[in-house]
This record gives structure tokens, sequence and C-alpha cells, in this order.
């Protein structure tokens, strides 16, 4: 009986991994990072969304760079060698996030999110999933499938 | 377990296309004794197979087909188009079944019923005459049936034909049942081992070697007392054989014995001496329907010697000119079902796939290093140098090794196009025929997986929209029946497959007309004749009057277009008004290298594919015409051809104010049109890796693919395509700057 205590308890227990853009922390569930690795040139792209800094060469892969703070609405990131790239796989396709700097790795609980504040932005209410609170610190749980750039680009 | 039933549908894939081989063979009246003994041992081996995974249905509709093969190549019944038909409808249910069974799906009972029933009659109808062979017949289908025949197909492994463990290899004149019927002398020799002969490491098949001396031997195994499979032990020593043996002059009875001495009192032997009359054997030559009913024919062979020796006389004809041909084989090193399979190993694709994956970076270090290695001070013939040589040539030879693994001819592809012209014909109520032309040629497995579904479409087109309906063919002083011809060939580094129909063309009129109506060009548009044409791959367009049942299902050729550009190829039809259409596929012979020019615009490194290269030039001010809007003409050899400054078309900058410091880069597309790419520089011609976007991102308009430099920075590499400006054709890549800017803030 305990033993299915304990089962549940780990099943509730993910490890996070917080980052910085800007003075804000954000984080993404481990399991989607691949690596981490700091700024690289990339090659930008004809017709590309703004929030798409280019193409970066992962041994051999080419993968797209995406400014995460441009993402978000916090304004375009100027990519110095201080900045870091986390290399994530997500919905079957490998991307780089562009972020000022990688935190922590946090163990938390599931069910410690909270709902994001009805705020009046749809970008807040697509690409934040909700919020942990640490330290007196509000971390922003990020939706890695709708901050992924759309395929509808292409169609248009 | 899985593993083998995974095997065995591979090796039904392989079973399969002999089987349609055949049958092409068959249709083109090029087929031969052996053409038909490769479908029967095909077949055979599907049942075998299906019977060792409890595959009911298709152990039953295989056994069908195989005795109408069996009949066939006994010639009781002649090739003709009905049985040819027929086979066809049986090769479809056939590969149906496998698929079926493959995927564990039921098909519906009525499936194939038809199909089943005429088969059964063909082959009733065939032996119809004689009485015994109704019997025989329905035994075979019963399921004591199953039993016999897996073990047929254990033995076949060793083996050779339906002989089985009867025919050993390297016995001499195995056919000799063929002389057998001139009224000589014969022995024929029962022999049946006890067990103990074999424990004592004797080898029936030396003695039978032995006496297979003497003169011409045809042995018959009688399996009837072998155990089933699951319950089976001492497999060898339920086994029985009836040797008929012409002898060589001077052989009598004692010779004979000789050869038996030592395995005395371990075995049954009987032998007993023999005349064959040559009418005694042709009547009895019906009844005994040997290959096919190796238990029934057995019976009476153990009874008394004569009438085994009778038996012997069916099959032989069939198996003499099939050891001819054999050897004839062997000697010119020909590779047909019949030869050893070791020549080919199966390897799990997804191995081949990182070990291209691996050589391309490898190719890719290379270059890196032959890069870095130039910007030190290395004199040019050090050893360095020398080796760094050597290490370029070895990997690109590595690559194109590995390149070729996953090179595969067309011929499957091909062949089961074969069976789409026979389905569509019979939909659209129409005769027609595929003519196939080049089948060796290799092509990147992916691409002729992903071909499948275009050239369905596209066959489908050509039976129902290219070739008229019989009379008119007629009226037109046509044959009744159509003709499709599928084509491919390997021409200047591409794989160019081409579909042709003799049918009556694209109805220019028709499709302007439509074109129109649907809005996709306005009246007053100058379109040439292949403007036209080519009309028929723009999105939403159907000239159908009436949706048929096989096409105008919304899907169009715009699809099959977009299919083959994400292979890397190209599409075009060429129509001749009354004498039919063409429709060309241009593919890269692998998805992975290139050649391509490296440029540069905008501070950016690109790549222009060779392919559609056709001139570099520095033009002087004086080529170059202003137009409206900013657009611009380059006048060359009397024609002009529009300038698409690369840099503003994907977005990097503002137009510029003039070209006269740009190079040009004169490219053709695969409609035959050509402009002119303005860019900043050349850097040099080189082979490229190509590594895909649309994995890990999207299709960018303008752009193909992406590849890796060796300094490790990422150059695009530009669709030239998407490049060059056409009234009959929206070219994302072309959108000005502003445009998609709009469409990205969308986003």
């Amino acid at each position: 009986m305990s033993e299915q205590a304990t089962q549940e308890q780990t099943d509730e227990r993910i490890e996070i991994v917080s980052f910085a853009i800007g003075e804000q922390a954000f984080c993404l569930d481990i399991g989607h990072v691949l690596e981490i690795r700091g700024w690289t040139n990339t090659t930008t792209l004809p017709h590309a969304p703004d929030y798409v800094v280019g193409m970066m060469n992962l041994r051999g892969a080419v993968l797209p760079v995406i400014d995460l703070s441009m993402r978000l609405g916090l304004g375009k990131t100027i990519p110095e060698s201080r900045h870091v790239i986390i290399i994530a796989h997500i919905d079957e396709k490998s991307v780089g996030f562009l972020v000022d700097a990688v935190s922590n790795i946090i163990t938390v609980n599931t069910d410690e999110i909270k709902p994001t504040p009805e705020v009046s932005s749809s970008r807040t209410a697509a690409f934040i999933r909700g919020v942990y609170t640490l330290d007196d610190t509000i971390v922003r749980a990020i939706d890695v499938h709708q901050i992924m750039p759309q395929e509808a680009l292409s169609a248009a | 377990m899985s593993d083998l039933r995974d095997m065995f549908f591979e090796e039904c894939d392989d079973l399969l296309e002999v089987l349609s081989t055949g049958l092409e063979d068959l249709q083109n009246e090029t087929s031969d004794a052996e053409t038909i003994n490769a479908m029967f041992r095909s077949v055979h081996s599907i049942k075998g197979g299906a019977g060792a995974f409890g595959l009911d249905r298709l152990i039953k509709f295989a056994h069908a087909f195989e005795n109408v093969l069996d009949d066939l190549r006994s010639d009781k019944i002649g090739v003709d188009a009905t049985i040819t038909a027929l086979m066809f409808s049986g090769f479809d249910h056939l590969s149906d079944l496998v698929d079926a069974a493959r995927d564990d799906n039921d098909l519906p009972d009525t499936d194939g019923a038809a199909v089943l029933a005429e088969l059964k009659q063909t082959t009733q109808n065939a032996n119809g005459g004689v009485g015994g062979d109704d019997d025989d017949d329905a035994n075979e289908v019963s399921s004591d049936d199953f039993e016999v025949q897996a073990m047929d197909f254990s033995f076949d492994l060793g083996g050779d034909d339906d002989g089985g463990i009867g025919e050993l290899p390297g016995l001499p004149a195995l056919g000799g049942g063929e002389e057998a019927v001139d009224g000589a002398t014969h022995f024929v020799v029962k022999f049946k081992a006890d067990p103990v002969l074999y424990t004592r490491g004797h080898d029936p098949a030396l003695l039978f070697r032995a006496l297979g001396e003497m003169g011409e031997l045809s042995i018959e195994a009688d399996r009837s007392e072998v155990a089933p499979l699951e319950s089976l032990k001492d497999a060898p020593a339920a086994i029985s054989w009836t040797l008929t043996l012409r002898p060589d002059d001077g052989i009598d009875e004692s010779t004979i014995r000789e050869i038996f001495e030592f395995v005395e009192g371990q075995c049954t032997l009987h032998i007993s001496e023999t005349v064959l009359e040559a009418a005694a054997g042709e009547e009895a030559a019906p009844a005994a329907d040997a290959p096919a009913a190796p238990v029934a024919e057995a019976a009476p062979a153990a009874a008394t010697a004569a009438p085994a020796a009778k038996a012997e006389t069916k099959p032989a004809p069939a198996k003499a000119p099939k050891a001819e041909k054999q050897e004839a084989k062997s000697g010119d090193g020909g590779k047909k079902s019949s030869e050893p399979r070791n020549s080919t190993i199966r390897v799990d694709l997804n191995r081949v796939d990182r070990l291209i994956n691996l050589v391309g970076e490898l190719v890719i270090s290379e270059a890196m290093l032959r890069q870095s290695m130039n910007e030190l001070p290395v004199s040019a013939n050090s050893a360095v140098s020398e080796a760094i040589g050597q290490l370029k040539t070895l990997s690109g030879v590595l690559q194109e090794s590995v390149m070729a693994i996953r090179a595969q001819p067309v011929r499957g592809l091909f062949q089961r196009m074969s069976r789409i012209v026979r389905e569509s014909s019979r939909q659209a109520g129409k005769t027609s025929r595929l003519v196939m032309v080049g089948e060796a040629t290799e092509v990147d497995k992916t691409v002729t997986e992903r071909l499948v579904e275009p050239l369905t479409h596209m066959i489908r087109n050509s039976v129902d929209h290219g070739l008229e309906k019989a009379e008119d063919r007629v009226a037109a002083g046509k044959p009744e029946m159509g003709t499709i011809k599928l084509e491919a060939a390997h021409r200047s580094g591409r794989v160019v497959i081409s579909l042709t129909d003799d049918g009556a063309g694209v109805n220019r009129a028709k499709v302007r007309q439509k074109a129109e109506e649907k809005g996709l060009i306005r009246p007053e548009d100058d379109l040439t004749d292949s403007d036209i044409d080519n009309l028929l791959f723009r999105p939403g367009f159907s000239t159908a009057d009436e949706i048929s049942q096989l096409s105008g299902r919304g899907v169009g050729m715009d699809v099959v277009r977009s299919e083959i550009q994400a292979l890397g190829g190209r599409i075009n039809l060429q129509s001749e008004p009354g004498k039919g259409t063409t429709i060309t596929i241009s593919l890269p012979l692998t998805l992975a290298v290139m050649e391509g020019m490296l440029i540069e615009v905008a501070g950016e490194s690109l790549v222009v594919p060779t392919v559609a290269l056709r001139e570099t030039l520095q033009p002087g001010q004086a080529n170059i015409h202003d137009f409206c809007d900013g657009d611009r003409g380059l006048s060359v050899n009397d024609s002009m051809l529009p300038i698409v400054d690369l840099g503003e078309a994907l977005g990097f900058r503002a137009p510029l104010p003039d070209f006269s410091n740009q190079s040009l880069l004169l490219i053709e597309g695969e409609s035959g049109r050509r402009s002119a790419l303005a860019v900043d520089g050349i850097v040099e011609q080189r082979e490229v890796v190509i590594k895909g976007l649309e994995q890990n991102y999207q299709s960018i308009p303008g752009i193909a693919a992406a590849t890796i430099l060796g300094n490790g920075k990422i150059a695009l590499i530009v669709d030239t395509d998407q490049m060059i400006p056409s009234p009959g054709n929206g070219n994302p890549g072309l959108r000005k700057g502003s445009e998609l800017a709009e469409v990205n803030s969308n986003v």
C-alpha cells in the first residue's frame, strides 16, 4: 500500500529547466531538453517570422533557432557570446531556443502549477501554460507545442 | 515468431515480384518453361509459408492458383488471353491476401471468391476428362493437404523444385523419364531405410548417386508415412523411395544389389525388372498427376512397381527442359530464382540510413578539414596535402558506395503500376496495357516509395482522361487497346521517369477555357501550348466533365507536382493532339548530394543547383533594360530574360538601384523557361550535402534545402524553379518582400 503511495507521489514530481529572459524566469519540462549550448552564428532565413533567428548547425543537423524573447513579445535579442541556446526536441522536431541564461534544474510537483492569470494578451494565454512559485520567484511554464513556428506560414 | 513472420512477408514481396515478372513475360509471350516453373515455385512457397502461420485463406487461394500454374506447366492448359487475365486477377487478389495477412486485416469473404472459383473451374476443366482427378483435387483443398505441403516447404530450402527430397542434387539424368517410354528394360528399386541405417551414418543419397552412375535414374519419394510437422520425430526413416533405373549395358540385378550390400538388413529393399511400353506410359499419364498430388500418386506406386514407373513419365517432360535451362544459366552466370540466394542480405533500413548520415557528416568534416588546411601555410605538394587529397577521394567513393546501397531498381514500382493500369482500365471500361522500359534503372529507395502515390494518380489520369474510348480509338485509326508506357532512364545525373499514353492528348481549348472560368488565367494572356498543358498542374484544376470513379476526386495533378517537388524533382507535360501525352518526371539520383554553385548575396552564402545553371555573366549595363515597377530584363542572344534580384526576392535587402556590379546566373527551369539571377558574387562550384529544412522546421518559399559548408556554416540552396517568373505559374518565392512580411506578422 505504501508502495503505491510512493508511486503516486513520484509520478507527480517532474524536473524543469528554468532560464532567464531579461528579468523574467521561464521553464520547460526537462524531457524536452536535449542539450544546452553557447551562442553560435546562424544563417538568416528568407521570409521567416521575426522570431526565427536563423538556422544553426548542430553536428551536421540543421535546425532553426527561435528568439524566445521575440516570440514572447519581450523584444528582440541581439545575440552575443554570453547568450545560450537550449536545444529541445518537440513534436518530432529539434529546435534551438535563444535565451539569456539557464538558471537551474528544479524538481517540482505537477500540482504546484498555478493557472496563468487571465490577462488580456492572447500571447500570454497561448504560450504560458501556468506558473510555479519558487522562493518568491514566479517561473513561467512555457507551452512548447504552441511556441513552435506554425506551419500555416508556408501555406499562406 | 514475429521475426519469422516479418521475414515471411518480406519474402512474399520478393515472390510476388517473381510472379509478377512471370505474368508480364506470359503476357508479352516471352515466357518459357522456366517462367512458369518460377511462378509455380513462388506461389508454392507463399502457400508453404502461409501454412506455417496458419493463414487459411491465403493457403486456399494460393493452392487454387498453384493448381492452375501446375496445369499450365504440364501443358494441360495453353496460355491464352483468358488465362493470362485470370492469372492477373489471381495475382492481384493474392497480393491483397498477403497484404491483409500482413496487417492482420480480414478481407471481405466475397473478395476474390469469383477469382477463386474461376481458378478452380479452370483446373477442373483441364482435368475434367479423367475420373480419378477430381478426387485428387478435392483431397488437395482439404486440410490434410496442408501438412504435406508444409513439409514440402521445409524441404524446398535445401532442394529444388516440387521433387523435394526425392530429387537429390548431383544426380545425373534426372529427367530420364522421357526415354523411359521406349520399351527398354528397367529396374524398379523400392527402398525404405530402417532408422538404424541412419544411426550408423549411412546416407541414402550416396547410394542413389551410385545407382545413378549405372544408367538413367529417376527417383520418387513417398512421404505418405511422414508424420505431421508437430509430431515429427524421425522424418527420414518414414520416407520410402521408388527408383526407376534405365540401366546402361552390363548392369543387372546383382550389380544393383551390390550397391545396397553395406546397408543389408538395415533397410527394406525390393528390386524388380519391368518393361515399359510407350502406349502404356501415355495412357497412364493423365491419371497420375504426379507433381500436384505426390501422396495420391505414391499409393499406387507402392502397390506394384510398374504403375510407379508409368507415373514417372508424367512430370518428366516438364522437368527435362528445366534441367537444361538451369545448366545453361549457371554456365553464363545468370541469376534467376533458382540460383542460390546468398548473394544478398536483408538489412534494416534504419541501419543503412544511419550509415549514410554518418558518411554525410564525414564528408562535411573532410571538407572542413580541407578548408582549414588551406588556411595554414602548408605547401601544396606536402605529404599532408597529399593525404588530404586521398582522404577526399576516399570519402567521395565511400559516399557513393553507401548511397548505392539504397539504390533499387524501379522494377517493383513499375510492377505495382501495372496493377493500377489493369484496375483503372477495368473501372473505366477501357482496354489498355502497360509497357515498361528500363525497369532496371536504379533509384533511391525513398524515391521509389514516394513515387507510388504520384505515379498511381498519373496512371489513373492517363487511363481516365488520356486514353479515348474504344470506339473513338478505332475511329481514329488506333488499335483498340490503349498503350501506356512507363519508362525510366538515367540522364545527365538525374533519373527521368516518363509516362506516355497513346491517347487523344490534352484538349488545349478546353483546358484554356476551364482555366479562364476558374480565374487561373486571364483571357488576354498569351500562352504557349506548353504553358497551357502545364496548367493542368495548377491547384483546383479538373477538366473532366463528369467526375468519374477514378480521378476527379479532388486530388489533382497539383498534388502530384508538389509531391514530385518535395523529392527535389521536376514534372513536365508534353502533349500532341491525337497522338498522346507524355508526363516526364526528372528526379535527383540521390536525395543526399548535389552539385551546386556557391554564391553570395547580401552577406549570405547560398547555393544554386548546377542542374539549372546554364551560364554565368558579368553584364555591361547596356544589356540591362528597365521596365515598369523596377522590373528589369536582360538581352541575351536577341531574347529578353527577366532579371530576378535574388537578394530582394529572398527578402534579404531592398531592391538594388542598378545591377552593374552584380553577377548574373542564367538559370533554366524544368519547363524550359529561363531567367537571370542577380547575385553579389560567385564563389565556386562544389558538391554539397543536402539537408532538408522540413525535418526540423518547414519549407521556405524560394529555398529548396540547406547544406553545411566547409567552415560549418549553413548555406541555403535556392529553389531555381521558383525564381523563374511565368504568367501561368504562381511563384511564392517571387512575392515581393513586403507582401511576405505581412504574411509573417500574422502568424
